[in-house]
């Protein structure tokens, strides 16, 4: 009995660190790209975009090396446009980002069942999990933590090094004026434009990375919808957060163990209809936003296009 | 040399005349820029399907034989019309009224919910009070589903955007589920719900096609949502919140009044949308039940500039859009998705050359012209 305990809490872990991993891409881009002062609310069309073209280029080449470098080609090409019309033309960043999440479902589903016509979906290549050794042998921790695959290891490093960019260097700091008052740091000799512009771009990369680790790691086939709302639980996640990668990496975490516990407990088949644990993800995302808006301060100008004087 | 001179003189004679007529047509130009937005997406959409080896003009013809080609083409193009207008309609009114609600596909599913129960369920009532009921069931549901993001907003002040999207899918969800239990009748194999009685059904008003009444009540509401927002003080209030909220607070409107006419207004609209979706055109409740009409309104809204013409127009467009999608896919079998593709590069579009529209009324009430 208190083995089954100890494997279903190992495995629970494991699950919540594999299913945080696309929400912490998603949600550092997402962050980054408020910091400098843009809603990004097309994360959703970004990730599923970075998903799809990811199994594309994978199953085409047998090689998901070349199907994530067109999976993130495709997100920085959205936060291309996101930057474009939200920086120069100056149009609502709230709609656009909806018309970039419902063009990134249309397009992606498009291709798809192009290719998806034959009954089978045909298999893409995945990452390799990474054989870690002796480490792996480490009781409890070993089989938590040293049996993943690169990309949620990239993740955990990518909060240590957007946590070093934005608080122990000039070019964060100037980054975080941006998005917090813009005519200062213009004043100041900082180019706004291009740090927005970035930031934006990165975002979006950031984001298909997210999307494309679903479709790389984990399912190896792509279908209609795949994030199922990640895109939006990450935005949650950014709030949660605070705002800051260390805050976003928890937040991640503590959606991915909701995400990992809703998957055993069907499997369980306690006699909860499956369509209620389904739930839970979204309505935590609800009920954390909700026990931390008012204690949260934004950025600034987030939201606000700039116009030079 | 005074050629040269003569050119660049005529060219700014030309430049200026074309401000002239700007300045003088605004309304007209705005138009016209977007209409050559939606051109513009169409024409990617063309290029994306002869892209995957299919021949575009096949698909085009396709597109117009389905929707407008014969009598039944033509009625179900006017019933798609209904559940999307009324949707346009919700985003509309939260729009102008500062709350953003996207959570119209999650009302429209709440809505039919609360309809499929007064309209199965309730029996031997006349028809036109079972209707009423049903529909009157239908807006409080809706009004329901978005007043959970708008407590959330209005006391803790948790964005709505988010909340809204969550909904939707916890709303999916939830009309899975009743489906599977406790709304599936008991001798069906279907996961479905039951089918409404025949006193709730909405009547046919063009033979031999789908079209239901629920077309001339769209176009009631319509008149109905303008109204509201344009000629009664409430509607002014609830712009003057949209616009700028802090001016509104200075200027003594009560927000949280003002606020929760408005999510029970835009909700309530997504569930009526719902409601008679279900009374008119499906009967019951099931898994595809709207099939993305929540977010097409957003789309229509956004084309259709929030204003009641350009609305009624752009959900006819959409319409024709969805019913020759479906003509194309079973035609020259193009992938139905190319709809979200379109609709998507719209929303871009459309908003985008918003911006040439803006600087354009700035050079010309600058005075340049």
């Amino acid at each position: 009995m208190e083995n089954f305990m100890m494997t279903t809490v190992i495995t629970w872990l494991t699950m919540s660190i594999r299913m945080a991993t696309p929400l912490l891409f998603a949600s550092l881009g997402g962050m980054l790209s408020q910091k400098a002062g843009i809603y990004n609310f097309g994360l959703e069309g970004m990730m599923l975009c970075g998903a799809y073209f990811g199994y594309y280029g994978s199953y085409k080449t047998g090689n998901p090396w070349i199907g994530l470098l067109l999976g993130m080609l495709s997100g920085a090409l959205l936060g291309l446009l996101l930057a474009f019309t939200s920086i120069k033309l100056r149009v609502s960043q709230l709609v656009i980002g909806l018309g970039i999440g419902i063009l990134g479902l249309g397009l992606t589903s498009f291709l798809f069942r192009l290719i998806g016509i034959s009954d089978t979906v045909p298999a893409a290549t995945l990452f390799k999990k990474i054989d870690f050794g002796a480490l792996k042998e480490i009781p409890f921790i070993g089989a938590v933590l040293f049996t993943h695959d690169w990309m949620v290891y990239f993740a955990w490093a990518l909060v240590i090094l957007t946590a070093l960019f934005l608080y122990r260097t000039t070019q964060g700091l100037n980054f975080r004026a941006v998005g917090e008052n813009p005519q200062a740091a213009d004043t100041a000799g900082v180019n706004v434009i291009l740090y927005r512009y970035l930031a934006v771009i990165v975002s979006g990369v950031l984001a298909s990375l997210g999307g494309a680790y679903l479709s790389l790691t984990q399912t190896s086939y792509f279908t209609e919808n795949l994030t199922a709302g990640r895109g939006w639980i990450a935005i949650s996640a950014i709030i949660l957060g605070k705002y800051n990668p260390w805050g976003v990496l928890l937040a991640s975490l503590l959606f991915g163990a909701a995400d990992a516990a809703q998957m055993q407990i069907q499997v369980m088949s306690l006699g909860i209809p499956y369509q209620f644990l389904l739930m839970i993800p979204y309505i935590l995302a609800m009920v954390a936003m909700a026990g931390v808006v008012g204690k949260v301060r934004s950025p600034a100008a987030m939201g606000k296009p700039y116009i030079k004087h | 040399m005074s050629e040269l001179t003569n050119i660049k003189q005529t060219s700014s004679t030309f430049k200026e005349t074309m401000l002239r007529f700007a300045k003088n047509n605004m309304g007209f130009v705005s138009v016209f820029i977007s209409v050559m937005a939606i051109l513009f997406a169409l024409l990617i959409g063309a290029l994306l399907i002869s892209l995957v080896g299919i021949d575009p003009w096949e698909a085009i013809s396709y597109l117009w034989k389905g929707s407008f080609g014969n009598r039944y083409g033509f009625g179900e193009t006017l019933t798609r019309f209904v559940p999307l207008l009324f949707s346009s309609l919700s985003f509309t009114v939260a729009h102008k009224s500062g709350f953003f609600n996207v959570g119209a596909e999650g009302q429209i599913l709440a809505g039919a919910i609360g309809a499929v129960l007064v309209a199965a369920y309730v029996e031997g009532l006349p028809p036109v009070l079972h209707v009423t009921l049903a529909i009157l069931a239908g807006v409080l549901f809706g009004a329901i589903w978005a007043g959970i993001a708008g407590v959330l907003k209005i006391l803790l002040g948790s964005n709505e955007l988010i909340n809204t999207m969550m909904l939707n899918y916890v709303a999916v969800l939830l009309v899975e589920y009743l489906i599977h239990g406790p709304l599936k009748p008991a001798d069906s194999y279907l996961y479905v719900s039951a089918t409404i009685l025949p006193s709730a059904k909405l009547p046919i008003i063009l033979s031999k096609t789908p079209l239901h009444l629920g077309f001339v009540i769209s176009l009631v509401v319509t008149v109905g949502v303008f109204y509201l927002l344009y000629r009664t003080p409430v509607g002014y209030q609830m712009r003057m919140v949209g616009a700028n909220l802090k001016a509104a607070s200075y200027a003594g409107v009560n927000i949280v009044g003002v606020t929760i006419v408005a999510l029970v207004t835009t909700g309530g609209l997504a569930g009526m949308g719902g409601a008679i979706e279900l009374l008119g055109t499906q009967y019951k409740v099931s898994n595809g039940f709207s099939l993305g009409y929540g977010y097409d309104g957003i789309g229509v809204a956004v084309m259709g500039r929030y204003h009641p013409v350009g609305i009624v127009l752009s959900t006819l467009l959409f319409s024709v859009i969805r019913v020759g999608m479906g003509a194309m896919q079973r035609g020259a079998g193009v992938p139905f998705p190319l709809l979200n593709v379109i609709q998507g590069l719209i929303i871009i579009f459309v908003i985008a050359s918003g911006y040439l529209t803006n600087k354009l009324s700035e050079t010309v009430i600058g005075g340049r012209a």
